[in-house]
């Protein structure tokens, strides 16, 4: 987190993936080894560990890409393989990644993330039309058409770029083209109360907010799979109680 | 009736696919962002769908929910008919934190826009179509190939005729450098390995 949070520049980006990148394969070999052995303990812990690796990589995913390019490139059912048995693409990945930030270009690895499912690369010198970049091994001979399971792969990368730099474009094995619609208008976000809430729960232990109509917060230090598991304090059930009482979840939030 | 959901970062966190920004994004202090991204915080949204179409109701306008049971989507109602919205709006609501009234308001705004490119759309319909259905069989891609400076030079006056610029890692530094920043670069690119000049 203090990694993430003190990065300035392209470099930082830069650095800061390649420490994620060495966690996560650690985080994978423990898990070969978790699978191997059969110990269902340290898989569990191991596996949580690499999810949240990648949760990390997605943090700098949403400080460097505008939500709707992170929409369109994740758009790709491609599975996720693990990174040390590809290790050497990923060491590849990873130099040409080193060229462009060291040129001031921050680049994204998608290997690190959740999100990005398209390229191996993305540059992001704009954040709304990112440029993405698919790192080879071999060499590209002149004339040789990229076609095949590889080419499909590169034909939605080149649809998923012009959409982006071009608002309207057609993405292979898509029936219809795609068409971006702006909007000039603001969502109005509730970040300032979440930051008053975390402020309050260190006085009472729990604070609630209502930040829309028929919409409320709820922040507390335990660790509960849901909201109806909570058990509400009386003053919070009574600000609910509109809907709490017509809900289903009536019984398991009051008290 | 109220039709309630709710959500939490933390479930979120240790289940999700994506697409939903973590805490450790969130334009809030450092302190906070980590508390919630390791889950030593919960924060827990509840929602009562229903106030969607309350909201809209009250400006005149029209927002119907999908049927209770199934996935959640929205049909705004616009001068000549429906627009069906995504439930990427839920996920701006649960997620991102966004106000009922301004998501409304947004919901609104990008259907009646959808509305009008619908008919746009269809005005020139058959060309974009026939273009659609050109491009749907995947013939290899325009591919410029860059293996010298000439070549560079290439690519930058043409960025736009080619799907790609194929170029090997060791000309990418000339490329970067003639290019005076990245702008000027054709937008997908083929970093190689190797280099075609050595064989």
């Amino acid at each position: 987190m203090n990694r993430l949070c003190s990065i300035k520049g392209a470099r930082d980006v830069f650095d800061f993936q390649k420490f994620l990148a060495t966690q996560i394969a650690y985080a994978e070999s423990v898990i070969a080894r978790a699978k191997a052995d059969g110990n269902d303990a340290l898989l569990e812990k191991s596996q949580r560990h690499w999810h949240m690796l990648k949760e990390y990589g997605d943090s700098l995913v949403w400080q460097l890409l505008h939500s709707h390019a992170i929409r369109q490139l994740r758009k790709n059912q491609q599975s996720v393989a693990p990174l040390h048995p590809q290790s050497e693409h990923l060491a590849f990945c990873l130099e040409v990644a080193k060229s462009f930030s060291y040129s001031g270009i921050p680049v994204l690895i998608a290997d690190l993330t959740n999100e990005l499912r398209v390229g191996d690369l993305i540059v992001a010198a704009n954040p709304e039309a990112p440029t993405l970049v698919e790192c080879k091994a071999g060499t590209y001979r002149a004339g040789r058409p990229l076609k095949g399971r590889a080419g499909r792969q590169l034909s939605r990368m080149a649809g998923a770029v012009r959409y982006l730099a071009e608002g309207k474009a057609k993405v292979h094995d898509e029936p219809l083209s795609r068409l971006t619609i702006e909007s000039g208008l603001e969502l109005s976000h509730a970040w300032a109360v979440i930051e008053e809430m975390g402020a309050e729960l260190r006085d009472k232990g729990f604070s609630i907010r209502q930040i829309g109509e028929g919409q409320f917060l709820y922040m507390d230090s335990s660790r509960c799979g849901g909201w109806e598991r909570i058990i509400v304090p009386d003053d919070v059930a009574r600000n609910i109680g509109g809907y709490v009482a017509t809900s289903a979840c009536k019984s398991a939030c009051l008290p | 009736m109220s039709r309630l959901v709710h959500a939490n970062q933390l479930a979120y966190l240790e289940n999700s696919e994506g697409m939903i920004r973590p805490p450790a994004a969130w334009p809030i202090t450092k302190e906070l962002r980590w508390l919630l991204m390791e889950g030593h915080l919960a924060l827990f949204h509840l929602l009562d769908l229903e106030s969607i179409s309350l909201v809209a109701e009250r400006g005149g306008r029209r927002i119907h929910l999908s049927a209770p049971g199934s996935d959640i989507s929205f049909k705004v109602e616009v001068a000549d008919g429906v627009v069906e919205l995504s439930r990427k709006f839920l996920d701006d609501l649960l997620f991102e934190y966004a106000t009922v009234e301004s998501i409304v308001a947004l919901m609104l705004d990008v259907a009646d826009s959808s509305a009008r490119m619908r008919g746009e759309w269809a005005a020139e319909s058959p060309e974009l179509q026939d273009a659609a259905g050109a491009e749907r069989k995947w013939s290899g891609g325009r591919v410029l190939s860059v293996n010298s400076i000439d070549d560079i030079k290439t690519a930058l006056a043409t960025a736009g005729e080619y799907d790609f610029v194929a170029t090997p890692m060791d000309l990418w530094d000339l490329v970067l450098e003639r290019a005076g920043g990245l702008q000027a670069v054709p937008a997908a690119l083929l970093m190689w390995q190797g280099n075609d000049r050595e064989k």
